[in-house]
C-alpha cells in the first residue's frame, strides 16, 4: 500500500524518483570503489563515500518497497525504516565531508586552527547516532509516532547543515577547483541540501504543510539528488580513467 | 721509503693523540698533519684527513684555520682526493662557519673550494628571470646564452657531470633522481651559498643542509614578504603541505622543508635548469613532447589529489639530469605549486611575467577565481614555449590576437594549434574543462611524435 500522502501518478513519479535513486547510488558506488582500489587520493574518503551509498541504496529499496505495500511489515514500520535509512544516509554522507574536511594533508587534526577538533566532532557525531538509534528501536517497537517524526525531521536538517558546513568550509581553504575533490564537495553540498530539504519537508506535514504538496516536493528533491549523484559518477569514472 | 716511515709513524701518533684528546692536540702536530696531506703514501694522506675531521668535530674553529692552507694543495691531482676529504669533514661538522670561512678568503680560493666541496653545484648561478620592461623584444624568459634555461654554468666540474647540450640528449632517462629527504629545521639553519633571485616580494638562495645521515646537500630556499593584509602565514602553510603531499611523483619537485617563522619559507630539492624553450629553439619536439606529457601527467597527479597548481609558468618546469644518463632527456619537474596566486593577491611579482599568466590572474574580474581550469592555460602557455621555442604572447599583445605556429610544428603535429587555443581560451568555459581531457587531447595531437 503507497503511503497515504502519495497518491495517483505522484506514487510512480515516486517509484520511479528511487529507482533513479538507487542506480545513480550504485553507479557512484562503483567508481568510489575504483577510486579507492588505485589511489586515486591520500586520504582514505572513497570507503565512506562507498558505506554512504550503499545506505542511499537501501534508502531507495526501503523507499521503494513502501510504495509496493508488504504484507511482511506494516506501513508505520516500513515509513520508519525509509526515514531512518533517509537520515543514515544524510549522517554518512555528511560524516565522509567532516573526514575530509580534517584529513587533508595540509591539515592537522589535533590543532586549535580549527573551531572544531576532530576527536570533539566525533565525540557529538556518536552522540548524535545514539539518539538516531534510539529513534530506529522506538520505530520498530511502537510504529512511527509524530515525535519520532519530528526528530526526524530536525535531525536531518541538522546533519545535513553540519556536512554542508565541512564541504564549505574544505572548498573555501583547499584551493582545489576544478579537482574532483573540488567536484565531490559541490556534489554533496547539492546532495545533502536536497536531502535536508527533503528531511524538512517530511516533518513539514507535521506543521500542516498540504501533504500533496510535501509528497510532490519531496519526490523532486530524490530526483535532483539522484541527477548530482550520477553527474559525480561520470567525474569519478575520470578520474579512474585518468589514473589507468 | 725512510721519509714514508716517517710520515707513516707520524700519522699513527698524531691520530691516536686525536682520538684521546683531540682538544689538547698542540699546533705543531695539526701543522705537521698538513705536510702529512702532501705524503706519497695514501693511506697516510687518509690519515691526516681523519685527524682533521676529528679536530674539526671537537673544535671547529681550530680546524676552521687550517682550511685556506688545505685548499691550497688542491690542484695536485695526486693527492686531491684526501683534501677534498679533509675539507668535506671540515665542512660537515659546521657548515656555517666554513661558509663564513670562505666568504673571507679571496674569490678564486672560496671558489676552488667550494667547487671541491659541492661539486658542479657550487659554480652556477641562477639568471633572474627578466620583467617586461627588461625583456620588450618578446623573448622566452631565461637567457640564450646561457648553458641552458635560465641557468648559467662554467668550470671544468660542470663539464663532468653536465656533458650533455640538448641536441646530444636523445632519449628518455630510464633512472630517476633521488628525492632528498625531508628535514625540520629552523629558518636560521640554511646556510647560504649564493643568491639566486631577489625582488620586494621573494628572494632565493642556493643553500646547504644537514641531511638525517650527517651528509650535506643542496637546496633552494625561498622567502617571501608577506602582503600586509590577509591571513598569508597559515594559507601559504596550507598550499605547502599540499604540494608535500603530492610530491612523491616523480614530475613534482619534492619539499624538503617549510616555516613561517620569522617569514614564510620553503626549500625545495636543488635543480639547476628551468623553463622549457630551448626545447623549441634548438628544434627538439619529440624531447618537448615527451617533457610536456610528463608535466600533463603530474598535474593529472595532482588534480586527482584534490591540489591544483594555480600558477603554471615555463619558470615552473625545472628539468633535472641524470647524471648517469648524460645523453638522456632532461626529466621535467613541476616546482611552485600553490602559491603563485597567493602572493599575487596583492601585488603582481616581479618575477613572473604577466604575460604568461592567465586572464584570471591578471584581471580579477570577469574570467573567473583561479582554479583547476587555470592550470589548463598555464600548460597551454608551458606547451608553446616548449614546441615553438617562445611565448605564444609577446609582451604588448593578448590572446586575442591569435597564436602563430611555426610550419615546421604545424606539418608535424597538425591538431597542435587547435589544442593550444583550446588551453589558452580567454574565456575559461571555452577551455579543456579538466587536465584530464586535457591530457588525451594533448596525447591525440601529439601521437606520431617519434620519442
Amino acid at each position: 500500500m503507497a503511503e497515504p500522502t502519495v497518491v495517483g501518478s505522484g506514487v510512480l513519479a515516486r517509484f520511479l524518483a528511487f529507482v533513479v535513486l538507487f542506480v545513480a547510488c550504485g553507479v557512484t558506488t562503483v567508481y568510489a570503489a575504483l577510486n579507492d582500489r588505485r589511489g586515486t587520493l591520500s586520504v582514505e574518503i572513497w570507503r565512506y563515500v562507498v558505506v554512504a551509498m550503499g545506505i542511499g541504496m537501501v534508502y531507495a529499496v526501503f523507499g521503494g518497497y513502501e510504495l509496493l505495500g508488504s504484507t511482511l511489515l506494516s506501513d508505520a514500520a516500513l515509513t520508519g525504516l525509509r526515514q531512518v535509512s533517509q537520515l543514515f544516509f544524510i549522517i554518512l554522507l555528511s560524516l565522509s565531508m567532516r573526514e575530509l574536511y580534517y584529513r587533508l594533508p595540509y591539515r592537522d587534526a589535533d590543532s586549535n586552527a580549527t573551531l572544531l577538533s576532530h576527536g570533539r566532532a566525533r565525540l557529538l557525531e556518536a552522540a548524535f547516532m545514539g539518539i538516531v538509534f534510539v529513534e530506529f528501536v522506538v520505530v520498530i517497537s511502537i510504529g512511527l509516532t509524530v515525535a519520532v517524526q519530528a526528530i526526524q525531521a530536525v535531525a536531518s536538517v541538522a546533519f545535513a547543515a553540519y556536512g554542508i558546513s565541512f564541504a564549505a568550509g574544505t572548498r573555501a581553504e583547499a584551493m582545489a577547483g576544478g579537482t574532483v575533490v573540488d567536484s565531490l564537495l559541490v556534489r554533496f553540498i547539492a546532495v545533502l541540501t536536497c536531502l535536508g530539504a527533503a528531511g524538512a519537508l517530511d516533518g513539514g506535514a507535521l506543521v500542516g504543510l498540504p501533504p500533496t504538496l510535501v509528497a510532490g516536493a519531496v519526490t523532486v528533491f530524490l530526483v535532483m539528488s539522484a541527477a548530482f549523484l550520477i553527474t559525480l559518477a561520470l567525474r569519478l569514472r575520470a578520474n579512474v580513467e585518468a589514473a589507468v | 721509503m725512510n721519509i714514508e716511515n716517517a710520515d707513516r709513524r707520524d700519522a699513527n701518533r698524531i691520530l691516536s693523540a686525536a682520538l684521546d684528546d683531540p682538544g689538547t692536540l698542540p699546533d705543531r702536530d695539526l701543522d705537521r698533519t698538513l705536510e702529512l696531506l702532501e705524503s706519497d703514501a695514501k693511506r697516510v694522506r687518509i690519515g691526516a684527513a681523519w685527524v682533521f675531521g676529528i679536530v674539526a668535530t671537537d673544535t671547529p674553529g681550530r680546524a676552521l684555520s687550517y682550511v685556506s692552507k688545505i685548499v691550497d694543495r688542491l690542484d695536485d691531482t695526486e693527492i686531491g682526493s684526501e683534501v677534498t676529504r679533509a675539507l668535506a669533514y671540515i665542512a660537515d661538522a659546521d657548515p656555517e662557519r666554513i661558509e663564513r670561512e670562505l666568504r673571507s678568503m679571496d674569490e678564486e680560493t672560496a671558489r676552488r673550494c667550494r667547487a671541491a666541496l659541492w661539486g658542479e653545484l657550487a659554480e652556477r648561478t641562477v639568471v633572474r628571470t627578466p620583467t617586461d620592461d627588461e625583456k620588450a623584444d618578446g623573448d622566452a624568459m631565461g637567457r640564450p646564452e646561457s648553458d641552458e634555461w635560465g641557468w648559467i654554468g662554467g668550470g671544468r666540474r660542470t663539464e663532468v657531470y653536465d656533458t650533455g647540450s640538448e641536441p646530444d640528449r636523445r632519449r628518455p632517462p630510464t633512472e630517476r633522481p633521488v628525492a632528498p629527504s625531508t628535514v625540520d629545521y629552523d629558518y636560521d639553519q640554511y646556510t647560504p651559498v649564493g643568491t639566486i633571485y631577489r625582488d620586494e616580494a621573494v628572494e632565493s638562495f642556493k643553500v646547504s643542509y644537514r641531511t638525517p645521515d650527517g651528509g650535506t646537500a643542496p637546496g633552494i630556499f625561498k622567502r617571501f614578504r608577506p602582503p600586509e593584509e590577509g591571513d598569508f602565514e597559515s594559507t601559504f602553510d596550507r598550499r605547502i603541505r599540499m604540494w608535500q603531499s603530492i610530491d612523491d611523483h616523480e614530475s613534482i619537485l619534492p619539499v624538503v622543508d617549510w616555516g613561517t617563522d620569522p617569514v614564510p619559507w620553503v626549500v625545495t630539492a636543488y635543480e639547476d635548469v628551468n623553463g622549457v624553450a630551448t626545447l623549441g629553439r634548438n628544434g627538439r619536439p619529440d624531447a618537448a613532447v615527451w617533457t610536456l606529457s610528463n608535466v600533463a601527467e603530474s598535474l593529472c597527479f595532482a588534480h586527482r589529489r584534490g591540489v591544483i597548481h594555480g600558477g603554471l609558468t615555463p619558470g615552473s618546469i625545472v628539468r633535472s639530469s641524470i647524471f648517469t644518463e648524460p645523453n638522456a632527456w632532461r626529466l621535467p619537474r613541476v616546482t611552485d605549486w600553490g602559491y603563485v596566486s597567493l602572493l599575487r593577491k596583492t601585488a603582481p611579482l616581479e618575477s613572473v611575467s604577466a604575460r604568461y599568466l592567465a586572464p584570471e590572474h591578471v584581471d580579477h574580474g570577469s574570467p573567473g577565481v583561479v582554479d583547476g581550469v587555470t592550470d589548463v592555460y598555464g600548460f597551454g602557455i608551458v606547451a608553446y614555449e616548449a614546441l615553438v621555442g617562445e611565448p605564444p604572447f609577446g609582451p604588448d599583445s593578448d590572446s586575442e590576437d591569435g597564436l602563430s605556429i611555426p610550419a615546421a610544428i604545424d606539418r608535424r603535429f597538425p591538431e597542435i594549434e587547435s589544442f593550444l587555443r583550446r588551453c589558452l581560451a580567454d574565456r575559461k568555459p571555452e577551455r579543456f574543462q579538466t587536465v584530464e581531457e586535457m591530457m588525451t587531447a594533448f596525447r591525440s595531437a601529439t601521437e606520431d611524435a617519434d620519442g
